[in-house]
């Protein structure tokens, strides 16, 4: 099975012990990977979400000055960093 | 190859004190990342906003996903670590990297989860206001 079913269960067939009601599911690899796909999307679709709440709770104007970059490792007294990088 | 200047806002310098305590070697590589940013401005990934009408804060904000070099790549999440900043004045003219935040990778269950899907529900609501006006 190359292409993914419209669900994990779409393709999955069940295994159900004798005489019993609860059961498995074997789900072909092709539609865990489509739904591990998905779930990594979302994932990333709500962490983004977040992040814009952040972006709306720090920026208001949208012309904020900031401290130039090689000035803050200074600061952290990370000088050594500057000797190499291009904020030298 | 574009090059811009890196900035910092008083808030991602606070996020940085904090990862200090931390971890000085991880504030190191995030000052790496953002010495790279220089030469490279469209290196992260832009955020995911679906909408075309953002407020001018919303704009053109990228994400950096950054760890130690040396963290197993079998690790879980690969890169825990996020710089948030914005291309100024927009993408594709970007003279400026503003850096919004330095955070821990946010966390897309529980609460993250529940936060994020209110948010989308204000930002619905707002819009179909603002189409109704």
């Amino acid at each position: 099975m190359k292409k993914p079913g419209k669900s994990l269960r779409s393709n999955a067939i069940e295994i159900h012990p004798r005489g019993e009601e609860r059961k498995a599911l074997l789900v072909p690899e092709v539609d865990i990977e489509e739904a591990e796909r998905q779930i990594a999307e979302l994932q990333e679709t709500i962490e983004d979400i977040e992040l814009m709440r952040l972006v709306e709770e720090r920026v208001v104007t949208g012309k904020e000055s900031g401290t130039p970059l090689a000035e803050v490792i200074r600061e952290f007294g990370e000088d050594d960093l500057l000797e190499d990088g291009p904020t030298a | 190859m574009s090059a811009a200047s890196v900035e910092l806002s008083d808030e991602a310098k606070a996020d940085l004190a904090e990862l200090y305590r931390e971890d000085r070697e991880l504030v190191r590589e995030a000052f790496r990342q953002m010495q790279a940013l220089e030469q490279q401005p469209y290196a992260g990934e832009k955020l995911r906003e679906k909408s075309n009408r953002k407020p001018l804060a919303e704009a053109d904000c990228r994400k950096l996903k950054f760890h130690l070099p040396d963290r197993a790549s079998s690790a879980e999440p690969r890169y825990r670590y996020r710089i948030l900043y914005r291309l100024e004045p927009h993408e594709g003219a970007s003279d400026r990297v503003y850096v919004i935040a330095v955070c821990p990778k946010k966390d897309a269950y529980g609460p993250g989860a529940a936060r994020a899907a209110k948010r989308l529900r204000e930002l619905a609501a707002r819009r179909f206001t603002e189409r109704r006006l």
